[in-house]
């Protein structure tokens, strides 16, 4: 898996994280890591192109509530670590969806993962990039 | 190494047998008094009171090592008096030769002993870390140096750490700059230098090496020169030392290996506590339930319960996340989903209040998907909900259907809202449930077994037995997957309504 960052500038700053590649759980702690350091860089809101992806496993369900978490200004518990302390995403009470992080373009098996594991009532998903831009704030 | 001042001559000469030389000579040239003086100018033999006369001095010749003179008063005959040098010279040289043997010889003894102290306390270490220690401890021992430091390389192999220095702190960082280089090129070439140095009389290198492999650098910052002698010793050392240091570390990963061995195993023996022993044996129906653990326990868990009236619980779940932490937090989600079906709700209901209970709970980054059905024995009415979990599969007149409803992962946000479906099963009817592992299979080509690969085999299998049906899409997996290892549990459960 590789993940390139860009920025773009909507109402709010948005990085944009393209991951090419599988999500599964060799890979969903790189894409975790990528998010921490662009949140320690400023980043708050994220769009995540998932147009090259191919595959996302259960471990990438965990790497997109991990990257809710951290944009939210939590701070996602590691398993490894045994009994931390665990607070929930804070999401938007209109809506249902937390406002941080959206996906874009997820290529038919992710979309059929997001659907069947209720993600999508979850993440907001857009199919236009600009749009999807344009939708933070 | 031994300082080498000059050798006094009392210890190469016998003064007793020095003094009959002399007689014996000044016998020879009546009239002449002779003496021999020490290097540092007092008289070892014989003694000219007053130095009024003319004295004749002579350095002993044919010693390399300036240790006395010959002195003579009186009319000398020269030929004379050069035999008797060239004579006691060579009876110097002769008691030189024997003294430097003994100081090789008590050099070799030290080696040997400092290396045979060294196998002792460093070959019995176990802790890789300790043993650059020990290397310098030794070392000091036997070759005195400003600094010195034992280097390994980083974990990113591209510089090397200090894992243990001796000397005044600035002096060892002096050292650790003056070497970068050195360094280097010392582990790429394998054998040791010394180098004259600026800031310490000399350096010297060497490798700490098995055989061809070099393991880290062992550095001295000298006061004075090295010789090859020390350069010698600190190759065995180094050797001794890289020996010690790789059997430390082939013992940590040993211990890593069996602490890894002993987690999986208890992952595995949760695991397992938690799965029924049996299927249910209930006229009119059959179940069968196929579970295959990956090497490192990947969670999954099947579970059937009776309810009051003739009805029964079906419980499929899939926990992300591997190993013993997986294997916990399923034991966990199983009681709780379990006490929720006990006390007699609905599937929706009992999912959402699980899911409310997990997410209040849990403190670690870990969710589940589970599909919970109930099914009335009787009317083989089957009302279920989803949460988050692959979608079974529904056998019915010969078409395979997903039982798809609107779900969410449990344990990942407070109050969901779960579809409630229901089915009417009729004879001959099957439903097949299963867990990620079954459609994420890959093959050794990294592709996935996949929903239709699956859907075929249930298809083709449509009038088969739940038994048959559960093993003929096991071995499909299986076959399909070949020699790839099995990243994930394999769970599958039929059930099947019998023709009557």
């Amino acid at each position: 898996m590789e993940i390139i960052v860009y920025q773009a500038q909507g109402k709010v700053p948005i990085s944009i994280l393209t991951i090419k590649g599988d999500l599964d759980g060799a890979t969903f702690q790189e894409l975790i890591a990528k998010a921490q350091e662009v949140y320690e860089g400023g980043a708050r809101y994220v769009l995540l192109d998932m147009a090259e992806m191919p595959f996302m496993s259960s471990a990438g369900l965990v790497a997109l509530h991990s990257i809710a978490m951290i944009m939210s200004g939590q701070t996602p518990p590691n398993p490894e670590d045994g009994w931390g302390a665990f607070r929930q995403i804070d999401r938007d009470r209109d809506s249902g969806k937390q406002r941080h992080v959206k996906l874009l373009s997820p290529q038919p098996p992710v979309d059929r993962a997001l659907e069947k594991t209720g993600l999508k009532q979850f993440f907001e998903i857009h199919t236009d990039r600009e749009a999807a831009i344009a939708s933070f704030e | 190494m031994i300082p080498r001042d000059s050798t006094p001559l009392h210890r190469l000469l016998d003064r007793h047998e020095t003094r009959a030389l002399l007689a014996h000579f000044e016998s020879l040239m009546p009239g002449v008094e002779l003496a021999l003086i020490d290097a540092e100018g007092k008289f070892f033999v014989g003694d000219f009171a007053g130095w009024a006369d003319e004295i004749i001095i002579q350095p002993l010749t044919g010693v390399q090592e300036v240790v006395g003179s010959l002195a003579a008063r009186g009319t000398v005959d020269a030929n004379i008096l050069n035999a008797l040098n060239h004579a006691l010279s060579m009876v110097i040289a002769q008691a030189l030769a024997k003294r430097e043997i003994a100081r090789e010889t008590l050099e070799r003894y030290r080696e040997i002993n400092l290396l045979y102290e060294i196998g002792e306390s460093i070959g019995s270490c176990l802790n890789p870390d300790t043993i650059p220690g020990l290397v310098l401890d030794a070392a000091s021992g036997v070759i005195q140096s400003a600094a010195s430091m034992v280097l390994l390389p980083s974990a990113s192999g591209s510089d090397f750490e200090i894992k243990a220095a001796c000397g005044p702190a600035e002096k060892v960082t002096q050292l650790y700059e003056a070497t970068c280089d050195l360094v280097a090129a010392i582990f790429e070439r394998g054998r040791p230098d010394i180098v004259e140095s600026a800031d310490f009389g000399a350096i010297l290198c060497a490798p700490l090496k098995v055989q061809e492999r070099v393991l880290g650098i062992v550095v001295l910052g000298g006061q004075t020169v090295f010789t090859a002698s020390d350069e010698k010793l600190m190759m065995a050392l180094g050797g001794q030392a890289a020996i010690a240091i790789e059997k430390a570390w082939l013992h940590q990963q040993e211990l890593q290996r069996q602490r890894l061995e002993e987690e999986l195993a208890v992952g595995r023996q949760i695991q397992r506590s938690l799965l029924p022993m049996t299927t249910p044996q209930i006229p009119g129906w059959e179940f069968a339930a196929f579970y295959e653990s990956a090497r490192q326990v990947g969670g999954d868990l099947y579970d059937f319960f009776e309810l009051p009236h003739d009805r029964l619980g079906l419980l499929i779940a899939d926990v992300t996340g591997k190993g013993v932490p997986a294997a916990l937090f399923m034991a966990f989600s199983r009681t709780i989903i379990r006490n929720e079906a006990m006390s007699g709700g609905l599937p929706a209901h009992v999912l959402q209040c699980a899911n409310d209970l997990i997410v209040r709970d849990s403190r670690a980054n870990l969710f589940l998907t589970a599909f919970y059905a109930i099914l009335n024995i009787e009317t083989g009415e089957l009302i279920y909900a989803d949460g988050g979990h692959d979608w079974p599969l529904w056998v019915h007149d010969g078409e395979c259907t997903e039982l798809a409803t609107q779900s969410s992962l449990l344990g990942m946000f407070p109050s969901i809202k779960l579809e409630e479906r229901a089915i009417s099963f009729a004879p001959g009817d099957a439903l097949v449930m299963f867990t990620d592992g079954v459609t994420e299979a890959r093959s050794a080509s990294g592709e996935f077994f996949g929903d239709e690969r699956l859907q075929k085999i249930v298809r083709a299998h449509a009038d088969a037995s739940a038994e048959q049906i559960a093993s003929a899409i096991a071995s499909a997996v299986s076959e399909f997957v070949g020699d790839s290892p099995q990243s994930d549990d394999v769970t599958l459960v039929v059930v099947k309504r019998k023709i009557s």
